[in-house]
């Protein structure tokens, strides 16, 4: 097992229904590094994604087999409190899904929900989270106004800090700035760049160019099963299988 | 473009003959100069000197359009590691075009065919510089590795050839084993390597000049003649 690896995936098979989606994947995640999975539609990166914090628990027929250890605990176990392990295992997904509420009450809902009750502790957490998110700046005058009147790229950024308001360990990202314009994507990228040195962040993407940017590790998933994993710079410049290469490069997929 | 072929793997085929045609132009050159100096036929060592504009072109050309696909298609893998190699690769080549080019100018200053004592010496690094170089277009163009790494491991045996070479011809300035003599022309020759050396540093100094410039200004003014204006590239 690699140093300080903060999530383990160990032999993981996923169905829905009777279609098997993942196929015996083994993954190890480094605390405080970014890894990104590759590959094309349908290959299964979300799906794995979504394991990680039991988001697939919601699709009916869903089943997963094997484990998937958080600091050695396996998130499957029937005694996993599934709010927990969400708190502590944050998602951003694609499309940006703030509620219709003000900028203030999207990042305090989370903390008010898990029992935090005063209102000044919960104003600086907001704060924090906001500045964390890379947002702060463009908000502090409008932070009871409606969160839905924000840009694309600011939903994006306000829904990356209410994930960060309940202080989780490790981010999960499902493409999150394919919906986003250049300066939006680049917002959204430099901010990774500052989480990481709290967090371990796991983000799904189809833009390589972003993965080659963001993150420390990639991934290259292909029909269900994980294909490759090296470091990013070693799978963008001398990957080890050809599979790898046909894809990075654009001869399939 | 084959049906299959996207517009990067287009553009790297091109990539790669015009850069193995300024392999190929570059080869020409070292073969006529050191034909030159072993015939003494002074047409082969002008073409050489007169085709010197035909590998600078050829170099600006690859930088630019290497560029270009860097800018267009961010590569990626063995994509990416071919656009650079190949950016490394014109320089290295427009150089030996450079040398080609000063041993022909040298085989008009000698005017005739070389001494045979001096040829004898220096054909054996002659045909270890155009072996080298014929073997290492060979190595680029099958995209042998093994057959590369053989290459770059002959490096020391050049290396044996050329101080035999250096000794053979300190020999030759003091044919009756004079000391003395000897001693001077050594350290004469020794005088030649060194401002040989210093050139190097002034040429390769105003390399990194010109990349400062490309830099800050987004034009290549490498070849450009100092009196002519020069224009920002457009590689996009």
């Amino acid at each position: 097992m690699m140093q300080n690896c903060k999530l383990l995936a160990r032999s993981v098979d996923f169905f829905y229904g009777a279609h098997q989606a993942l196929y015996d994947i083994h993954m190890e995640f480094q605390e405080n590094r970014v890894t990104a999975l590759i590959g094309p539609s349908g290959c299964g990166k979300s799906t794995f994604l979504r394991c990680l914090n039991r988001m697939n628990d919601l699709i009916p027929g869903a089943r997963v087999q094997g484990e998937i250890l958080l600091d050695g605990k396996n998130v499957n176990d029937p005694k996993t409190d599934v709010v927990s392990l969400r708190r502590e295992v944050g998602m951003v997904f694609q499309k940006p899904n703030p509620f219709p509420k003000s900028i203030f009450e999207n990042v305090a809902y989370g903390l008010r929900v898990n029992g935090m009750k005063k209102i000044s502790a919960i104003r600086d957490k907001v704060e924090e989270s906001l500045r964390r998110a890379a947002i702060f700046d463009e908000v502090k005058d409008r932070l009871h106004f409606s969160a839905l009147e924000l840009s694309g790229g600011q939903q994006q950024r306000l829904c990356i800090a209410r994930a960060l308001a309940v202080d989780p360990q490790i981010l999960l990202m499902d493409e999150p700035a394919s919906a986003l314009d250049p300066i939006a994507t680049q917002k959204i990228e430099e901010g990774i760049h500052e989480l990481k040195n709290r967090l371990t962040i796991i983000i799904v993407t189809h833009n390589m160019q972003q993965a080659a940017r963001v993150s420390d590790r990639t991934a290259f998933f292909y029909m269900g099963k994980l294909v490759e994993e090296n470091s990013t710079e070693a799978m963008f410049t001398r990957p080890e299988l050809k599979q790898t290469e046909d894809y990075i490069t654009g001869r399939f997929g | 473009m084959n049906d299959k072929e996207t517009q990067l793997q287009h553009g790297i085929t091109r990539l790669r003959t015009r850069l193995l045609v300024m392999c190929a132009t570059v080869g020409i050159a070292v073969d006529d100069a050191c034909s030159a100096l072993a015939t003494g036929n002074m047409g082969r060592a002008g073409a050489v000197i007169d085709g010197e504009m035909a590998v600078n072109a050829l170099e600006t050309e690859i930088d630019e359009m290497a560029l270009t696909l860097l800018v267009r298609h961010q590569p990626v893998a063995q994509d990416l590691r071919f656009i650079v190699a190949a950016l490394r690769m014109v320089i290295d080549l427009e150089r030996i075009g450079d040398e080609a080019v000063n041993i022909a100018e040298r085989a008009i200053i000698v005017h005739e065919r070389l001494p045979e004592p001096v040829l004898s010496v220096v054909s054996p690094l002659m045909a270890a510089a155009s072996g080298g170089y014929k073997k290492s277009v060979e190595a680029l163009r099958l995209g042998d590795g093994a057959k590369a790494l053989d290459l770059c491991r002959s490096d020391d045996e050049n290396t044996q050839i050329e101080v035999q070479a250096l000794h053979r011809i300190v020999d030759y300035f003091c044919p009756n084993g004079d000391k003395a003599q000897g001693n001077q022309a050594y350290i004469g020759m020794n005088g030649i390597l060194i401002c040989r050396s210093l050139n190097r540093i002034c040429r390769r100094s105003a390399n990194i000049a010109e990349q400062t410039y490309f830099i800050a200004e987004g034009a290549n003014i490498k070849h450009v003649p100092a009196h002519r204006p020069v224009q920002a590239d457009s590689p996009c």
